[in-house]
């Protein structure tokens, strides 16, 4: 415990060295761990099976299928989107896109944010490189011949660690986001099929 | 409606787990870096200035004379060679003083080249005249299909004010004229040119048009 407490320590303290950048990065770190994991736990599919497969069981099975994933319920929505359409004679499928709108919605939130922070980061992190080096030069200006090389390091190091950390910050986002986004438009791609499985079912 | 709704009650909770976990992983990172980074500059200061100091006087000492010792000097520049004297010879690689063979008195020296030597332009003092000039020959080829141009020929009159020898130069269109040209050139007749009231051998060039 004490162990920790003395991490958490030292932790303080090189954030305060960097300046108040290195805060500002940590600050943006949290919403974009928070979108990643709230956009991974969205977008689980939750089931393997194709979609043909997952519309007949819901069909046959009705209220008594066990619901796993988003597919599920956007499945479920879906035909009786479709029902209700039959029962006043309109067409199905513009019902269905309006029941699979608030999934689109879904799977596709906090997506912007992660794309932002992730552009954002890296230069928030140069802003304190150039701050740091400003800052180190002031203090070249107005100290002694023998103090300079100390004053030029521990500036430049204290400069440079802000573009690190953004860097830290950017990278998993970026990755991760991507990932993410690969699974959305797969998503997307699926609730077209099921829109289309389904029209076309009722058509014949 | 009898289905089952979609809720993300839990999903904001694991997301905010997500994000204590990403805060976490910062700290970790942060206070790694920096650790690292303490421990090598502080390892590598004491290193650097060590040499620092014997380096740095040596490389002071040493570099200062030498750029002293290397004052350029100014080459004088080679005399640009005379393009025009040279030309007639170039065009038929044939040297035109032959300074091997020159010995003895200096004052005969002029006389005997002038017997042997071929001049030009420049070097003589009257000029070749055209005496008699045959009508040229226009290519029928060329005629037909209304070709026009010229070729630049370079002929050595003989003492006699004959041709001896003629040579293409340049010609536009390439080859189209050529035959025609020589063949015109090589029946003309000159006055010789002369050197020093002598007639001499002489390269001249002659620029003939096809119209």
């Amino acid at each position: 415990m004490l162990a920790l407490s003395l991490y958490f320590d030292q932790f303080i303290h090189f954030m305060n060295a960097g300046g108040i950048v290195m805060w500002v990065l940590f600050v943006l770190n949290l919403p974009l761990w928070y979108a990643l994991g709230y956009r991974y736990f969205t977008l689980k599919r939750g089931t393997r099976g194709n979609i043909r497969r997952l519309i007949e069981k819901h069909e046959k099975r009705k209220s008594e299928k066990v619901y796993v994933g988003l597919l599920d319920y956007a499945i479920a929505d879906a035909l009786t989107a479709a029902e209700t359409a039959k029962k006043i004679s309109k067409k199905p499928r513009e019902y269905m896109y309006d029941a699979l709108f608030p999934y689109i919605i879904i799977t596709s939130k906090y997506s912007v944010l992660v794309k932002t922070i992730v552009m954002l980061a890296p230069l928030i992190g140069l802003l304190g490189t150039v701050g740091g080096m400003i800052e180190t030069f002031d203090a070249l200006q107005s100290s002694s011949m023998f103090a300079q090389g100390d004053s030029i390091a521990g500036g430049i190091s204290k400069a440079l660690f802000t573009t690190e950390l953004g860097l830290v910050v950017a990278v998993p986002g970026l990755i991760i986001g991507k990932i993410l986004d690969k699974k959305e438009e797969q998503f997307s791609l699926e609730f077209e099929q099921i829109v289309d499985i389904i029209s076309t079912k009722d058509e014949k | 409606m009898s289905q089952k709704k979609y809720s993300s009650k839990g999903r904001s909770f694991l997301a905010f787990l997500v994000m204590l976990g990403g805060a976490v992983l910062m700290m970790i990172l942060v206070v790694s870096f920096n650790k690292s980074v303490k421990e090598k500059e502080q390892v590598v200061k004491k290193e650097v200035r060590q040499i620092k100091s014997a380096k740095t006087q040596k490389k002071a000492s040493k570099p200062k004379p030498k750029p002293k010792s290397k004052p350029k000097k100014a080459q004088p520049k080679a005399p640009l060679p005379n393009m025009n004297s040279l030309l007639g010879g170039v065009a038929m690689n044939i040297p035109e003083f032959t300074t091997d063979n020159i010995a003895g008195d200096s004052n005969q020296l002029l006389e005997d080249i002038a017997e042997d030597a071929i001049m030009n332009e420049n070097t003589v003092d009257v000029k070749p005249k055209v005496l008699s000039r045959p009508p040229l020959e226009y290519p029928a080829d060329a005629a037909k299909n209304g070709i026009k141009g010229y070729v630049v020929i370079n002929l050595l009159v003989g003492k006699d004010g004959s041709v001896e020898l003629a040579k293409v130069l340049e010609s536009q269109p390439v080859g189209v004229f050529d035959e025609a040209a020589l063949n015109a050139v090589r029946t003309w007749r000159f006055s010789p040119a002369m050197y020093k009231a002598k007639p001499v051998k002489m390269w001249a060039k002659q620029k003939i048009r096809f119209q």
